[in-house]
């Protein structure tokens, strides 16, 4: 294989690795806000997609103005759904395992939802970045690629300062760590971890209008892309920011690498294989996640 | 009255399978007939689940891969090699259970959603290995041509109600046993559990094992029911529809896993008058019952349903 | 003869040493105690000895053979129950049910008799069913034997944890503050359970603040204070020893 082509596999893997780490990034902050895993950010990720569709392509406005309408529209379906389902069942001190449920029956309920109103079939809106490659040093990329990158950087970095400089930010941060003394300090925990839902359904949002013009559209894509974000966010150490874009990264490459290298059918079992390897070696993740039991 | 109540309620088992045995000699259509027997064969896999979750709280998202083990293993084996159907029936559950200990391994280590994501990939693997493994499995064509254990219908349906019947005695009595109370200690309080002695590890994979046996049996009466199978009959979304069916159970109350697999299998059907929204209505349903799994009335619910064997549905921690 | 001891033991978490190179011995049929101000290194030493925690040095050894890294079910299996100090009893299921728990090593039913039903499970059962009556008796829960166990108040359920460590017939039973949380009343009966169980020739190390109970009922008490053992004897003779005092105190605390 000569040089430009892998380092035009490494671009391609990059995107589909970014925009698994944008998903998996979701799942982690709501992992800490309120230690529930959601197994449904792949259908709210889909779902992302065909309000982008919608929004770009059916009703025809400006992409930086779809774009935004479709990460508001979601942020806002997540916040309704942390304050009217998810907070609800914390605050009644659920089974915790019976959230988790509830997040699959989530899932289920998107899926059906998406196919009810979208219908079954595959669709996809015009590459909003054109379609011609363009080329850097005698490698050919497409636009998008490239949009991606510089979409998802500005994100992380503007996702960190919000974190980090701004008081909601500080107060979500004090929320996922220490619950009942940011409860005391005055720190509103249940607007806290429905803002919380809200970022993360907004990535998730984010992410799925973003692999629309790499992969079409289908009401179950999700299902297969959460499965990725799920090992994404294991591989990369459960409830670590860096770790969610590391692991992500990490298998958007190590996917694209094995479908070219070694045999494209079997690229998802050599993923999964990684994972429970993975997890069995080193359970935290490479960002070693917390996850022993006080007796 | 409350002592005619009380009888109902200690054979509430006996009266539905009694019931159910009505079915064919009512003259039933062969649609709405085929529905009960997917039903019952969906509760065995759902009774898996009531060991693995209910009793142990080991969640689970891959048992449609291991009912897919059991279903090829059984098509397989009679279709390619032509093994007499009984014997393929008693090895396919045995395959499953042997897959299913693996599965369990990696339980000692890993809980939670951790091992929910094992399970998933475990599900997927199985999947994707059907899909491209054609020689073996047929592909993405199926592998057709499959012959019951018992040819015909109403035979057929008699020794599903008769093998539902057994396998819930079966998990009754061990709800019951010490493995049972080692299994809900586990579930409770794992440190508790081996400071008094249980072998967690072998429990964990005792508890696996038992379960893939019953969701390869499953997955083998399915292949009889279908006489066919594809690989879109076994994806995640399977799976997580049959955890649905245990939580609507009460998820460790064996009446309940029982009477929610023939329910669940035939709401689709009943509303048949919205096709296209039917799943959404499902799954909706599903969504309210969690979010008031504690508030709904369950005693009331289980003075009709019978004793639970475990845990309450929605138990806080 | 010793029972129970450990050697030169050592824990380790991180740079922190939680139990510092300790001496204990329990002699057979003694009652003995573990004191030591908070974060002590108490519960840590009792976390060791049952295999919840593995060491970092030294030995454990009970009657006569060496235990340190065994798993706590093998531990449990050579004769040693042990009770929590944040209760851990199984709340959704029955009283009865709790203790039957503790019967587990003691219970041979296997999942063939099981399913089927076989006699041998009847004749079980039926054995069990005694003992079990007897030991909530013992700890005076009889009454409640078919009740939930979150239904039952605080001390009910500590008691219910005695209850159920000694139906597996321990040699020696590891009491972690039993007292904390009871109210005078409830402690005094709590001394005769455990006189009671230390009669039926088991030994008892228990870790206690109380030091009425611990006064009332052990022959020999260790002292440790950052996982080292600072003093040893009857507890009249250590309630008098400076270090002892110092480290309750601490540091010219002692006005």
């Amino acid at each position: 294989m000569s040089l430009v082509t892998f380092v035009q596999l490494i671009i391609q893997g990059l995107n589909m690795g970014l925009i698994y780490a944008l998903a998996a990034l979701g799942i982690s902050l709501i992992w800490n806000a309120t230690s529930l895993f959601n197994f449904s950010q792949g259908d709210l990720l889909t779902i992302g997609g065909y309000v982008m569709l919608t929004a770009f392509s059916y009703l025809a406005l400006p992409y930086p103005v779809a774009f935004l309408i479709t990460v508001v529209v979601m942020g806002v379906a997540g916040y309704m759904l942390s304050k009217g389902y998810f907070y609800p069942m914390f605050k009644q001190n659920f089974n915790p395992q019976i959230i988790l449920i509830g997040t699959v029956a989530l899932s289920i309920f998107v899926r059906n939802g998406i196919l009810l109103t979208w219908g079954p079939d595959a669709q996809t809106y015009a590459n909003p970045f054109g379609s011609k490659a363009v080329e850097i040093l005698g490698v050919n990329i497409m636009p998008h690629y490239i949009w991606n990158v510089v979409i998802v950087a500005v994100l992380v970095v503007a996702l960190q300062m919000f974190l980090r400089g701004t008081v909601i930010g500080i107060a979500m941060r004090a929320v996922a760590q220490k619950p009942v003394a940011a409860s005391l300090m005055g720190v509103k925990v249940e607007q806290m971890v429905s803002m919380t839902f809200l970022l993360s359904t907004g990535l998730a949002a984010i992410s799925g209008l973003l692999v629309a013009p790499i992969i079409p559209l289908i009401p179950e894509m999700g299902g297969l892309l959460a499965i990725k974000a799920f090992a994404a966010v294991l591989i990369g150490g459960l409830g670590s920011f860096a770790g969610a874009l590391v692991g992500g990264v990490i298998i958007g490459i190590a996917e694209v690498l094995f479908a070219t290298l070694v045999v494209s059918t079997y690229k998802d079992v050599f993923i999964f294989a990684v994972l429970i390897l993975f997890l069995l070696i080193r359970p935290g993740g490479i960002f070693k996640a917390d996850i022993s039991e006080k007796v | 009255m409350g002592k005619a109540f009380g009888f109902f309620k200690k054979n509430i088992l006996l009266i539905i399978v009694l019931l159910l045995a009505l079915v064919p000699v009512a003259g039933v259509p062969s649609y709405q007939f085929y529905i009960i027997e997917r039903g019952l064969q969906n509760a065995i896999i759902v009774l898996s689940l009531v060991i693995l979750l209910g009793y142990t709280g080991l969640l689970s998202l891959g048992h449609a891969g291991l009912l897919a083990v059991g279903a090829y293993t059984f098509g397989i084996l009679t279709v390619t090699y032509g093994i007499n159907p009984w014997i393929a029936l008693m090895v396919a559950p045995v395959v499953a259970a042997a897959l299913g200990a693996l599965l369990g391994i990696p339980s000692f280590k890993l809980s939670g959603p951790f091992l929910v994501v094992t399970t998933i990939a475990f599900g997927e693997i199985v999947r994707i290995l059907i899909l491209n493994w054609e020689k073996l499995t047929g592909g993405p064509y199926g592998l057709g041509g499959i012959k019951s254990v018992i040819p015909s219908a109403k035979g057929m349906y008699y020794f599903l109600l008769v093998l539902v019947f057994l396998v819930s005695v079966a998990t009754m009595r061990l709800s019951k046993s010490r493995i049972g109370l080692a299994f809900k200690a586990i579930k409770e309080d794992e440190v508790a559990a081996e400071v008094m002695g249980v072998n967690v590890r072998r429990y964990k994979l005792l508890a696996f094992t038992i379960s893939s046996f019953m969701a390869g049996l499953s997955g083998a009466l399915f292949a009889c029911l279908t006489n066919y199978l594809n690989p879109d009959s076994f994806t995640f979304a399977e799976s997580a529809t049959y955890l649905l069916m245990v939580v609507l159970g009460g998820m460790a109350n064996v009446v309940g896993a029982v009477a929610s697999a023939l329910g669940v299998t035939a709401l689709p059907e009943v509303l048949r008058f919205m096709v296209r929204s039917r799943m959404v209505v499902y799954s909706l349903v599903l969504l309210l019952v969690i979010r008031y799994s504690k508030s709904l009335n369950m005693k009331t619910l289980r003075k009709v349903l019978g004793k639970p064997e475990g845990s309450t549905l929605g138990g806080g921690e | 003869m010793a029972l129970l001891q450990t050697n030169q033991l050592v824990k380790k978490f991180g740079g922190l040493t939680a139990v510092d190179n300790l001496d204990l011995e329990v002699k057979d049929g003694e009652i003995c105690g573990l004191i030591g101000p908070n974060g002590s290194g108490k519960t840590t030493v009792l976390n060791v000895i049952t295999g919840i925690y593995k060491d970092d040095g030294g030995k454990v050894i009970f009657d006569g053979k060496e235990i340190q890294g065994l798993m706590p079910h093998q531990v449990c299996e050579m004769g040693i129950a042990r009770t929590f100090q944040n209760i851990r009893v199984l709340g959704s299921q029955t009283v009865y049910d709790n203790v039957r728990l503790g019967l587990h090593i003691r219970t041979k039913a296997d999942l063939f008799n099981i399913i089927f039903n076989t006699k041998k499970v009847a004749r079980e059962n039926e054995a069990i069913r005694e003992e079990i009556e007897e030991a909530l008796d013992l700890v005076g829960l009889l009454e409640y034997k078919n009740e939930l166990t979150k239904n039952l108040p605080y001390g009910k359920q500590k008691v219910l944890e005695i209850a159920r460590a000694i139906v597996a017939k321990p040699k020696i039973l590891l009491l972690d503050e039993p007292a904390a949380g009871l109210n005078t009343a409830e402690t005094e009966d709590l001394m005769d359970i455990v006189r009671n169980i230390s009669k039926r020739n088991t030994s008892i190390l228990l870790i206690e603040h109380e030091m009425a109970f611990v006064e009332g009922l052990t022959s020999k008490v260790y002292v440790i204070n950052y996982g080292k053992k600072i003093a040893e004897g009857t507890y009249n003779e250590i309630k008098n020893n400076p270090g002892v005092i110092e480290a309750y105190l601490g540091r010219g605390g002692s006005n």
